[in-house]
């Protein structure tokens, strides 16, 4: 004897349920919200290693957001998304790698991308972020020149 | 602007595609002294 199934009707009073943009619109910017942040940086502990665990916390991460949000232009918002992660103590540790990801995310999400393709030179502008100020890194970002 | 693909997926995918990029800046940059 067959196992008894209930079969189900159909409601076509049920709308179709498509996922939503992450509740951002097409003609809005998508800005990475704290969870994101933080499982962002704890992936990069987990697989790069380091001290796990907030510093300042996110209260600074929400001025930058802030910034950001006031911020016009997309490469403007991500220059200060890069460059503020990276030098703010919101965690033990780990802010330049958050920080690349983060605001390459950013970017792709809102359909843009970053222009420097060469790792090296990748590497060097991201370690030395601390000399760069708000224009060069929107610069660089945009163009891949300083 | 924003576009409908995961950030997450894109995030993963940026890892996966800049591991030598984010092994590099895990060298070289400030640490946190424990007492």
């Amino acid at each position: 004897m067959s196992p008894r199934t209930k079969k189900v009707k159909p409601n076509e009073q049920t709308p179709l349920k498509i996922p939503e943009c992450e509740n951002v619109g097409e003609d809005q910017v998508w800005y990475p919200p704290d969870w994101f942040l933080i499982e962002i940086h704890d992936m990069m502990i987990k697989r790069y290693g380091g001290w796990e665990g907030l510093d300042l916390g996110l209260e600074p991460y929400h001025n930058i957001i802030k910034e950001a949000k006031d911020a016009d232009g997309i490469f403007r918002k991500a220059s200060i998304l890069l460059k503020e992660i990276a030098t703010t103590r919101i965690f033990q540790d780990g802010h330049h790698r958050t920080a690349y990801v983060i605001t390459k995310t950013f970017l792709e999400k809102n359909d843009a991308e970053f222009k420097e393709k060469d790792d090296r030179k990748v590497i060097k502008f991201i370690k030395d972020i601390r000399q760069y100020n708000i224009n060069q890194i929107e610069g660089w970002l945009k163009d891949g020149k300083l | 602007m924003a576009n409908c693909k995961d950030p997450m997926d894109i995030a993963l995918r940026i890892m996966s595609q800049d591991d030598r990029i984010l092994k590099s800046l895990n060298n070289g940059v400030r640490k946190v002294k424990k007492a």
